[in-house]
């Protein structure tokens, strides 16, 4: 047999069992939602129209009136809005997971303990923690308030207050986000750091500064672009449990993101499938977009690897 | 004697001060979980000790539901979603990594983009795929195998083979996930191919490279997604909740969500519940993160 | 090749962590061994939901349902609360559900117009059902367009705490069903100058949410065809400026109030002590019952310009429209709606049951600390007394969002009660007035160019993707 073709089939081989899976659970009913997108479908109505581009336009487009120009859903590009801003909390995420990363890449006696301490906040991501969060944040004898009050600072009224409410669920994103899986990869990352770098370093006079600049900076360039990718990917959609189980969209839907947008649409009240999907597909296209600039910018990080 | 040179006690106070800090500000919240579930019916719920401290909470969440089912179930769904992650993971990763074959950036762009849709409105047609699939497939193969509810030993309910309430349907849609595939990619990338070309002077195929020098040398990234996986399939709640129905086949979010009541809730009962759940979660991360604690690449190649 | 192949995968599979795989697979296609025969029965399913207590309750009256109908298995399941508005929307969506269902009394509106709900008028019409016995406003909540969709299983409604210790402390007479809202409003703003025996600020009110100060105040929302939206009628207006003055102006209430009910995380709850009255539901005996260090007690709702007229909650049974056995699962529905049934199920005050002959029965005689009676009268209203449900609308979740979105503005003192009202009028008006988009040639063209577009849009990017690529190093 053909030396090329054994090889195209090895490989096939290898995706196989992934592809397979990956065709029938998640590429099927996301074209099918991509087919809905363009219907008027409603969840439990047995009858399905085409729309063609209906649904896109009702979303995106802008209608004028003796007022001037209105948006055709005006609350969408709010909720835009509010899941942009919530992805302020990545950089500083990320930021953190590092920090925690080196800080945890040390070898001290009990450093699994901090380890395990420092995950812990992933862990336990739930109701439990939304409640405790709620109650840190209450406007009187919350402890966030209090300790503001020792500084002199009349804390606001965090998540009933429609500027304060998402700068509460950053605080609260990046409190959960940075031991997360972040530090993980970065753990993992730095442990792939060859000594010899480092002792290179060394022989020239480096700095700590420096060698961290010129040393591990670079070599996490792949975790951190992967991180980078995959937090944008996330942060895009997120925003959801926070919405569903502790705010319920925020005073007067400041705290609503897109990703629950889709989900009210979908599964309240006027339960339109059709122009849920239609949102999902305008989101994943602005995600696509965020994604390929990411990978034009990070293009320089990618090539060295040895 | 050993001299003690006190910049270097000092370094240790400051490194361990660091730590502390950070440890205190994470762990806080946690401190009102189990501060909670210690707590008897009276304590009011802001406070982060408990008044009357009580045990009993653990014990009315274990008799009076099947919470030990949950477990059984979260552990089953979690171990086996794992396993099967890392394994079709690792492979996919290993062929868009190495080898060449057509088509393989644009699968590999496709994997990409199905991560960028949101979760909510695929819901239903998988939803509908998982239902619908058993039936055929009876129609198609004359037997009425993959609809029946199947019993294990003949006495504990095992759910069915396929469909609603089955162990197939919660565990199978983990086994795809592209952010495996991604992770392993990039990783894969990041190992010298002057590995791969040693070894197959040596004689290896394919696989044998896969097996014995890729996966080996992988165990960092395969511990960080085994974490990732079972955390994540560990707290999962909505998928399990729409393809559960029976209370046997719950696993421990949608089982713990059924202890909250319409309109008032019994905090100290679900955090005792959630507090145990825990408990395997933070084993599985003691005993996985000693993988990348393990250095790899230490002078196999000189670059 | 081919044996290459067999013996690789061979060689996996025999492989240790192949073997555990393996294993696991087994146990989760065929865990093998027999299933039950159930062929000759007819196999009914109910969802339901409830404590550990009723649950029991519920799974023992369908094995005594079972014993009469030998040739009726019925399989309990139980549906936590939370997310059962997505499960059974997605269940039905798919055409599986449960045949016999406990709904919420909102959401009768939802699935009751997309036809998922039987209705049950004309098997009570055939059995001569008599439907005497039930609380009128309990079946009215069920009802759509004419027709009877469930028949609720419990039901209450809003009711006003009272804190007898601060009472006596401001020298004030205890709120009884003669109360009006001036009463109300002159007892709550004496109480709020009190401070408790911890030192604490009493807190005059907490009012629970909007809907019952709404009505009780001569406001409307809009009719069940929502043709009138009367968001910024003079009257609704008026009522929630006072409801807006109870927080602002007049000082009673607390500041941060969540608008859809009361915040479980607040400190100012009644149990506390610092707070002179709290509009609640039946649902808060539980954990009010705990309260040892005051006494208090129940008394109606006060009542505003029109009468007392308070909001509905409760739930109820229904059956699935597509079920494969009707019939028998209107007989289970009887059954566990029958009063021998009820009345062994009626502990505890969370809810009042349905059948008045149950309620004023065996509930009414528990023991009790509080005044059992106000509870029961305000079910069964009466006169001036109403108990009312939103409009029954699919459309109506759409427009309340908008109204609740303003309101928060409101009680948020970001905008004044016109102007958010105003608002939410326009845009609940802007939402039913929408028109529907017809497909035309333009739109088949688009798809045409916007799927080419996409496609070769993948193949360019996933070329330039692929320039990036690892290559080999020398």
């Amino acid at each position: 047999m053909n030396p090329k073709l054994k090889r195209y089939l090895t490989a096939y081989a290898f995706l196989l069992p992934n592809g397979v899976g990956f065709m029938l659970f998640m590429l099927l009913p996301i074209l099918v939602s991509f087919g809905l997108a363009f219907t008027d479908c409603q969840m439990l109505k047995p009858n399905i129209r085409f729309i063609g581009f209906g649904n896109f336009i009702n979303l995106l487009g802008f209608y004028h009136d003796s007022a001037g120009w209105h948006a055709n859903d005006p609350d969408f590009w709010y909720y835009l809005y509010n899941t942009i801003f919530l992805m302020i909390g990545i950089p500083i995420s990320m930021a953190a997971s590092l920090g925690m990363a080196i800080l945890l890449n040390q070898k001290l006696k009990g450093i699994v303990l901090f380890r395990t301490l420092f995950y812990l906040p992933h862990i336990c991501s739930g109701i439990a923690i939304f409640m405790v969060w709620r109650m840190m944040y209450h406007a009187d004898v919350g402890i966030i308030n209090t300790i503001l009050g020792w500084l002199d600072i009349q804390g606001p009224d965090w998540l009933n207050s429609i500027t304060w409410a998402k700068p509460a669920l950053i605080i609260m994103g990046v409190w959960g986000a940075a031991g997360g899986n972040n530090m993980i990869i970065y753990l993992a990352a730095l442990k792939g750091v060859p000594e010899s770098l480092f002792e290179a370093a060394d022989i020239d006079g480096a700095s700590a500064w420096q060698k961290f600049r010129y040393v591990t900076w670079p070599q996490l360039a792949p975790a951190t672009f992967f991180i980078f990718t995959m937090s944008i990917i996330g942060g895009f959609q997120g925003g959801f449990n926070m919405a569903y189980i502790m705010t319920q969209g925020g005073p007067s839907g400041s705290t609503t993101t897109i990703g629950y947008y889709i989900f009210n649409m979908a599964y309240d009240g006027e339960l339109l499938l059709g122009y849920g999907s239609a949102i999902a597909w305008v989101l994943f296209v602005l995600v696509m977009g965020a994604t390929i600039l990411n990978w034009k910018c990070g293009k320089s990080g990618e090539n060295d690897y040895a | 004697m050993p001299d003690f040179r006190t910049s270097s006690v000092a370094r240790y106070a400051v490194q361990y001060g660091i730590l502390v800090a950070v440890s205190v500000t994470t762990v806080f919240p946690l401190v009102w979980m189990i501060g909670t579930s210690l707590k008897s019916a009276g304590d009011p719920v802001m406070s982060f000790l408990p008044d009357h401290p009580t045990m009993s909470n653990f014990a009315r969440a274990i008799e009076g539901t099947s919470f030990t089912r949950y477990y059984i179930n979260s552990i089953i769904i979690a171990v086996v979603s794992t396993f099967g992650q890392l394994l079709t993971s690792s492979m996919a990763g290993f062929a868009f990594a190495r080898l060449n074959f057509p088509g393989r950036d644009k699968i590999f762009f496709a994997y990409l983009a199905t991560m960028m849709i949101p979760g909510a409105v695929t819901m239903v047609p998988l939803f509908m795929i998982m239902t619908a699939g058993p039936e055929y497939l009876n129609i198609l193969l004359g037997t009425g195998m993959f609809t029946e509810k199947q019993y294990f030993l003949n006495e504990y309910y095992a759910g069915r083979a396929l469909g609603i309430d089955s162990y197939f349907t919660i565990i199978v849609p983990h086994f795809f996930s592209p952010f495996g595939v991604f992770l392993m990619r990039q990783f894969f990338l990041t190992i010298p191919k002057e590995m791969d070309e040693a070894a197959s002077i040596d004689g290896c195929s394919t696989f044998q490279i896969y097996f014995h020098v890729i996966l080996p040398m992988s165990k960092p990234a395969l511990g960080a997604l085994s974490i990732f996986v079972f955390m994540g399939t560990w707290g999962e709640f909505l998928w399990p909740l729409i393809m559960t129905n029976s209370d046997a086949m719950k696993n421990l979010p949608v089982g713990i969500a059924s202890f909250m009541g319409e309109h008032s809730t019994d905090w100290p009962l679900i955090m005792a519940a959630s507090t145990m759940m825990m408990i395997p979660m933070v084993c599985v991360f003691i005993a996985f993160q000693k993988f990348f604690v393990s250095g790899i690449q230490t002078g196999a190649v000189k670059g | 090749m081919l044996k290459r192949i067999v013996c690789k995968s061979l060689f996996l599979i025999l492989s240790r962590h192949g073997q555990l795989l393996l294993a696991a697979m087994i146990l989760m296609l065929a865990p093998s061994c027999s299933s039950k025969e159930e062929a000759e029965k007819k196999n009914l399913t109910l969802w339901t939901s409830g404590d550990s207590k009723t649950l029991a309750a519920i799974k023992q009256t369908c094995i005594d349902f079972e014993k009469l109908h030998p040739s009726i298995k019925v399989n309990v399941e139980f549906i936590a609360g939370k997310s059962r508005t997505q499960k059974y929307l997605i269940s039905m969506q798919a055409g599986k559900s449960g045949d016999v269902v406990m709904f919420h009394w909102a959401q009768v509106s939802v699935f009751a117009p997309k036809k998922c709900i039987m209705d049950l008028k004309p098997f009570i019409r055939r059995d001569n059902y008599d439907l005497g016995d039930y609380f009128p406003q309990g079946l009215m909540a069920y009802q759509y367009d004419g027709g009877q969709y469930c028949l609720p299983v419990n039901g209450s409604t809003l009711v006003l705490y009272y804190n007898k210790n601060l009472f006596d402390q401001a020298r004030l007479d205890y709120p009884d069903d003669k109360w009006n809202f001036d009463d109300f409003l002159h007892a709550a703003q004496k109480l709020t100058l009190l401070k408790d025996k911890d030192g604490r600020q009493v807190v005059g009110c907490l009012p629970y949410d909007i809907s019952s100060w709404l009505w009780s105040m001569g406001g409307e929302y809009a009719d069940d065809g929502l043709s009138r939206i009367s968001f910024n009628d003079p009257r609704t207006v008026e009522a929630v400026r006072v409801f807006w003055n109870l927080r602002h102006k007049w000082n009673i209430s607390v500041k941060n109030l969540n608008l859809a009910g009361s915040d479980s995380t607040s400190l100012d709850v009644f149990e506390r002590g610092n707070v002179g009255m709290s509009v609640s539901g039946p649902w808060s005996l539980p954990s009010y019952s705990g309260i040892k260090d005051f006494t208090w007690d129940i008394a109606p709702f006060p009542a505003g310009k029109k009468g007392r007229q308070t909001r509905y909650a409760g739930m109820g049974y229904g059956i699935w429209a597509k079920t494969k056995y009707p019939d028998e699962a209107w007989e289970l529905l009887k059954f566990l709606q029958s009063r021998e049934e009820q009345e062994k199920r009626a502990t505890g005050f969370t809810d009042i049951p349905s059948r008045k002959s149950v309620a004023y029965g065996v509930w009414a005689d528990q023991k009790a600390a509080f005044n059992v009676k106000t509870l029961l009268e305000s079910i069964s209203g009466g006169g001036d007394n109403v108990v009312r449900v939103f409009p029954k609308n699919e459309l109506w979740p759409n427009i309340s969002r908008y109204f609740n979105e303003s309101m928060d503005l409101a009680m948020l003192d970001q905008i004044s009660v016109d102007e958010g009202l105003n608002r939410a009028q326009r845009k609940a008006d802007n939402f039913l007035a929408r028109k529907r988009y017809v497909p035309g040639l333009v739109d088949y063209v688009g798809i045409a160019l916007a799927s080419c577009a996409m496609f070769f849009s993948v193949i360019f990017l996933s070329r330039k993707f692929q320039t990036r690529k690892n290559e080999p190093k020398t």
